[in-house]
């Protein structure tokens, strides 16, 4: 187990350094004029020159990638040319946002659409076809035409929740459990419907197995066939839709944060790589790659776990 | 990018629609000690030097005071300096400071204090560090400095009224430390609890040494860079005032928000290219002119702007004193004129005209329509947005559509902003005999009388030999609720924070 993981971590540090080095290429060739973008449209052509240098974008794209590289190593991911935030602190102030709201998601969809896709899988008639229906309709249903509903339905009409902002959970838990429920809410509505689904499917190959049969002839409780070995057999892969939907979620989350003014890691993506900020987003693309990569081996990590011919 | 703008749109349809089925404004308490503000932006530094307008101006004078301070109706008041003169033909500006006037840091503020500001405004390679190019900071006697302009610079007291004088600390002055937290000595404090990028908060500054300036005892500046966000938090309180758009504003008037419209903005055609460097066929005025009469502003304003906006063909605008309301019929819709002009300039077959495609389809499909008329084809090439402004700015265009925010401002920003060979906007240099004689005649006269008449000829010119093609007036659509009220602020998007006051309901 323990080679497995090292050798997950190893291939993990070794796209973690292709990815990163992509990326930062990549910004020299998209992002022109930063010093212009910095000053405004009044900055004269040797303001401009003059921020260029005091930038370091003189110097050789090589020069400045094996700096950065050599800085990033040892924690240290500089400052955004921008706001003059250390980019540490801004992906420590930002990323936890972006985490609770989308780990909150997950975990309430991993739940409903456990429930659901059991629930079809076994029961069969109406409740699959009004769960594959509110899977399909789930599923067409952009997450920010159900963020506006919710906000004008719970924030604006009934004033029950916060329409926007976020509230940190040491200042004012209640707050902050208010702060997290609509995000979390138009996160999960299409994550439950295609996780649903494939658990569904899932459940409905297992039911057919021979061993399942046989348990039943045992004599064995329906209920503890479903929760202690059919749930356990269909688990992987509705955990690899999970997994995806959470890397996907990360990705998205720019619409959900933009909406409800959140200031999390989604929006600060948009806005510095609009911008050319390099420092923030090599920052950003390292946090992201290394949660995608420690969330995969978890995932892989579980899915041993449930079923042991996935170690071999 | 695309696809997050037109999510962005259809968010803020679905919001407009939906918000309509809600009542009225949310009730909150009625004594309104805390003034909270959905802003669109966050300073980069909090560094003076890096200090900038629109809506940056009122975060920074929460903190920060200037020398001198601009009124609403654009006249100048005492502030940190109680009063100024001119000397030497206009070329030395005489500054008595204010006593007794201390930073947050405890320190003082006198005369050695303010040149070290100044000195380092000039030399910090901000925004607007260029509008003090060559200016010489002398310390008189400890409440007085005199700067010094090398050459004209009518404008000096609208650049220390803005961006170019706040006041930080010299203690402060130049540290990393000051980038991400003010030591100001205006009438906030900047708060512990801020939570840059999502929340700045600033509390009432007990010793500060104008308590008519302090109306509230807490303001919050909530980052919402999207108008969605800053509609709902409106309309559920959140907020209690904030900048909505064409799209959204109805919907708070229909609230009963209280509507403050400013014009601060214009968009239109900038012709840059007027010596043919890059299109040959804009060396000809008639060419230029062509365009010009072929564009129809009030329909653009309907269909793009759902009628917000005013229609304007000059760059200058009303408060500037250069602004002639004559200007704003030259360009009448004539597509026979139009193709007359581009016959006698020998295209009797039309041209064609390239142009960096403008994000809005609505106004790439009209304007494309309205100039086909006179056969004159667009032909729009796609370019990133986020590098619209720097490839106009490279010269990689001979013209393009672009907003300037300069329909508002005093006559010599606006010279130095559009038409001096120069200026920010002037991006390949033209120049011509009437603008050198205008600026030759400005240079030996300063006084605000003749900067205004010979602004007067400049707009002409550049309108009539269509230097620049603007559609219309853009109205920035500020709202409040019914519990603070505040006052635009010419040349300025948002309100300055002085302008604002508990309306006691």
């Amino acid at each position: 187990m323990l080679r497995f993981i090292a050798k997950r971590l190893g291939s993990g540090a070794l796209l973690l350094l292709v990815i990163s080095t992509l990326t930062y290429f990549l910004l020299f060739f998209s992002s022109n004029s930063v010093a212009q973008n910095l000053l405004g449209e009044t900055a004269t052509p040797a303001q401009v020159v003059a921020k260029t240098h005091e930038l370091g974008l003189d110097r050789p794209i090589l020069t400045r990638y094996v700096e950065w590289l050599g800085n990033a190593l040892h924690g240290n991911f500089g400052v955004s040319w921008y706001t003059s935030q250390p980019v540490w602190d801004t992906l420590t102030s930002r990323l936890p946002i972006t985490m609770t709201i989308v780990l909150f998601a997950i975990v309430t969809a991993a739940i409903l659409a456990t429930v659901l896709g059991m629930a079809a899988a076994v029961k069969g008639g109406f409740i699959d076809r009004a769960v594959q229906f509110l899977a399909v309709a789930g599923f067409a249903i952009p997450n920010f035409v159900v963020a506006i509903v919710v906000v004008t339905l719970f924030a604006i009409n009934l004033a029950l929740l916060p329409a926007t902002g976020w509230v940190n959970l040491t200042d004012d838990p209640a707050g902050w459990a208010k702060s997290i429920i609509l995000p979390v809410l138009a996160l999960v509505v299409s994550t439950v419907a295609s996780a649903a689904q494939q658990i569904r499917s899932a459940f409905k190959d297992v039911l057919t197995r021979d061993w399942v049969r046989t348990l039943r002839s045992r004599g064995i409780s329906n209920t503890e066939i479903l929760f202690k070995h059919v749930l356990r057999s269909a688990a992987p892969a509705g955990l690899t839709v999970l997994s995806l939907q959470f890397v996907g979620m990360l990705g998205g989350s720019v619409i959900i944060e933009s909406i409800f003014a959140l200031p999390g890691i989604g929006h600060l993506v948009v806005d510095s790589t609009s911008q050319g900020d390099t420092p923030v987003v090599m920052g950003v693309v390292v946090f992201t790659v290394i949660v995608v990569i420690l969330v995969n081996l978890a995932v892989d990590l579980l899915n041993g776990w449930l079923n042991p011919k996935v170690r071999v | 990018m695309k696809f997050n703008k037109r999510v962005a749109a259809a968010a803020t349809a679905l919001a407009v629609s939906l918000s309509v089925l809600s009542g009225g404004q949310i009730a909150s308490a009625a004594n309104q000690t805390t003034l909270t503000i959905g802003s669109l932006i966050e300073p980069k530094s909090w560094s003076p030097t890096q200090a900038d307008l629109g809506h940056l101006a009122p975060l920074y004078q929460t903190v920060y005071d200037t020398l001198v301070l601009r009124k609403p109706d654009g006249s100048y008041a005492p502030n940190l300096a109680t009063k100024w003169s001119w000397q030497n033909g206009n070329r030395s500006l005489i500054l008595t400071l204010r006593k007794g006037v201390k930073f947050s840091d405890g320190t003082t503020f006198n005369a050695n204090v303010a040149k070290a500001n100044l000195d380092a405004f000039i030399s910090g390679n901000g925004p607007y560090s260029g509008s003090m190019a060559g200016v010489n900071v002398f310390v008189v006697d400890p409440n007085t400095i005199r700067i010094d302009v090398p050459g004209t610079n009518p404008d000096l007291l609208y650049y220390l009224a803005t961006t170019d004088s706040y006041m930080a600390s010299q203690q402060a002055i130049g540290t990393a430390a000051l980038n991400t937290k003010p030591v100001g000595s205006g009438p906030y404090l900047y708060d512990s609890s801020s939570v840059p990028g999502s929340q700045l908060v600033f509390t009432a500054n007990p010793n500060y040494w104008d308590k008519s300036k302090i109306k509230f005892q807490r303001i919050v500046f909530k980052n919402m860079a999207d108008v969605t966000a800053r509609l709902n938090a409106l309309l559920s309180g959140q907020i209690d005032a904030g900048l909505l758009d064409a799209k959204t504003a109805q919907t708070a008037k229909d609230r009963g928000f209280t509507e403050y419209d400013n014009n601060v903005d214009w968009l239109g055609l900038l012709i840059m290219d007027r010596d043919g460097a890059l299109d040959k066929n804009l060396a000809d005025a008639r060419v230029r002119q062509a365009i010009g009469y072929s564009i129809d502003r009030a329909a653009l304003v309907k269909a793009v702007q759902a009628g917000y906006g005013t229609p304007t063909e000059q760059p200058f605008g009303k408060i500037s004193g250069a602004n002639d309301p004559a200007l704003d019929s030259f360009y009448t819709v004539d597509n026979a004129k139009a193709k007359s002009l581009l016959a006698a300039a020998g295209h009797p077959d039309g041209i064609t005209l390239n142009l960096p495609s403008w994000p809005d389809p609505t106004m790439r499909a009209l304007l494309s329509d309205q100039l086909s008329k006179s056969n004159i084809t667009i032909n729009w090439v796609a370019v990133p947005f986020s590098d619209y402004r720097n490839q106009l700015k490279a010269k990689k265009w001979a013209a393009g559509i672009f907003q300037l925010g300069l329909a508002a401002q005093t006559p010599w920003v606006t010279i130095n902003f559009v038409a001096a060979p120069n200026a920010s906007w002037n991006v390949f240099g033209s120049t011509d005999p009437v603008i050198t004689a205008a600026l030759k005649n400005i240079n030996k006269d300063s006084s605000p009388k003749n900067v205004v008449a010979q602004s007067k000829v400049i707009n002409k010119f550049m309108v009539q030999n269509a230097w620049y093609l603007p559609f219309y007036q853009l109205p920035q659509m500020f709202f409040t609720n019914s519990h603070v009220k505040t006052v635009n602020q010419p040349a300025n998007a948002v309100p300055y924070i002085y302008n604002y006051a508990p309306t006691g309901k």
